[in-house]
């Protein structure tokens, strides 16, 4: 049976200072499925995650989440929908606890309904002694922890997570990996920019290699692998 | 040696025995220079943000003015502001030259660059990051900017504190626009440079221990806001 389809994006045209960045990407996100994004530095991977995730407005093209089209009066109820890991973490000058609440605050939680989840979900990457703690004062390792956490928290509909492996200890990289599995399994799509291939291969159910702000291919991973070996030495 | 002990021991003298006369230049000057950096922050700051936060044409001309206004002599401030206050100049009928209200003016706009230029700064490195971390997290606009706010708000104090910085110490506005004119316009470096060139060492010392006081006072401060409240 074919998964549900999340995410529909067509024809997505984006630029930058009159320069063409992203030329009509068209793609479908389904449920329970890892979409791994690769290609060289510049292809406009970034922008494509942050243009699906309602961060950026594309100059054409349709966002569509479960069939309703993406505009400005439901991009922030959209948001409320979408979790993000980014490449670099950016905690706030707050505890632990305070960080991981703050989307839970931004949707207007009651205080207990906050409480309860940001606790079970400190338990559930094992950092609830952090909790207290000012998150600018943790070890990288530690901060990415808090930054998963605080994105898991709101129980996101679809996941985005942008080079989870720049400058993170292997400890960090197998949490990414477990978390990916784990979301996924439970039917939560996701989307993952990656430059690693062994993780493409192993995670991802699907593999769209962009170069010059194009598509340039999009099939499984054994497809890709076979085929298409002439790309990897963009990577 | 012994001439600087004297100054130091006349000046401790003169500190312990509350000198009402040093008391009061100290009390004007901690005005004059509190009022200015206050009105230049109010100013300041909400300038750094729209010049940070907008793109408009000029802007880069505009950045670059500000960072030349960083560097403006203080005599040139001076200058400036006596041909716009003096009995000729266009704004002379409001009677400002050689009162508290014209240093304010002349302070005010030395102030101005340094709170907006760092503000802007502090905003700016840190805007677009901050912004869509939160918006990544459901945040809606406006509370994305609340939070940025939140974010960059002891690097916005450690500007408006340079700026305080800067007007307490300065000496050639006071004494151009101010007159130094004792109990009216005499600041605590317009008094240190009356004082010794008059051979008065230890009360420019006792001034001079006032004015380093209030530096190191503003430096804790910054740093309790900066280190101890992160």
């Amino acid at each position: 049976m074919e998964k549900q389809i999340i995410l529909t994006v067509q024809n997505i045209v984006k630029y930058y200072d009159n320069q063409k960045v992203l030329n009509a990407i068209d793609l479908e996100v389904r449920a329970g499925t890892v979409l791994a994004l690769m290609g060289p530095n510049g292809s406009g991977k970034t922008t494509l995650i942050k243009i699906l995730s309602s961060l950026e407005e594309a100059d054409k093209g349709e966002v569509y989440y479960q069939g309703e089209l993406i505009n400005k009066e439901n991009s922030l109820n959209f948001r409320r929908q979408i979790g993000f890991i980014w490449q670099k973490t950016l905690l706030y000058n707050a505890s632990v606890y305070n960080n991981v609440a703050l989307g839970l605050q931004f949707r207007n939680y009651s205080e207990d309904k906050i409480k309860d989840k940001v606790d079970s979900t400190l338990d559930r990457l094992g950092i609830v002694d952090l909790k207290e703690r000012n998150a600018k004062s943790l070890s990288g390792g530690q901060q990415q922890k808090v930054s998963i956490a605080r994105t898991l928290v709101t129980d996101p509909q679809i996941i985005f997570i942008d080079e989870p492996n720049t400058s993170l200890d292997l400890e960090s990289i197998e949490l990414v990996e477990k978390i990916i599995k784990e979301e996924s399994q439970a039917g939560v799509p996701i989307v993952l920019i990656t430059h690693n291939f062994y993780q493409a291969k192993n995670l991802g159910d699907e593999i769209i290699f962009m170069k010059e702000g194009e598509k340039v291919t999009h099939e499984t991973p054994a497809e890709f692998f076979e085929q298409r070996e002439e790309l990897l030495r963009y990577v | 040696m012994d001439y600087i002990l004297e100054g130091l021991s006349a000046a401790l003298r003169l500190l312990f025995n509350l000198n009402p006369e040093i008391r009061e230049i100290a009390l004007l000057s901690i005005m004059v220079s509190t009022s200015s950096t206050l009105i230049a922050s109010l100013l300041g700051i909400p300038l750094g943000f729209v010049v940070a936060h907008y793109d408009f044409q000029g802007k880069g001309i505009i950045i670059t003015i500000l960072n030349t206004l960083l560097s403006l002599p203080t005599v040139v401030v001076g200058l400036l502001v006596f041909s716009f206050i003096s009995n000729q100049g266009p704004l002379g009928n409001l009677e400002l030259l050689y009162t508290p209200l014209g240093i304010i003016m002349g302070q005010t706009i030395l102030a101005l660059p340094i709170v907006v230029t760092l503000s802007l700064n502090v905003i700016k490195e840190s805007e677009d990051k901050i912004i869509d971390t939160a918006l990544s997290l459901g945040a809606s606009k406006k509370q994305a900017m609340i939070l940025l706010f939140k974010e960059v708000r002891f690097g916005i104090l450690g500007a408006v504190i340079t700026a305080y910085g800067r007007v307490i110490g300065e000496v050639g506005l006071s004494m151009m626009v101010g007159g130094n004119i004792r109990r009216v316009t005499r600041t605590l470096t317009t008094a240190i440079a009356m004082e010794t060139s008059k051979g008065e060492f230890g009360f420019g010392l006792a001034l001079g221990i006032i004015l380093m006081t209030i530096a190191l006072a503003i430096n804790l401060v910054l740093h309790y806001f900066q280190e101890v409240r992160t």
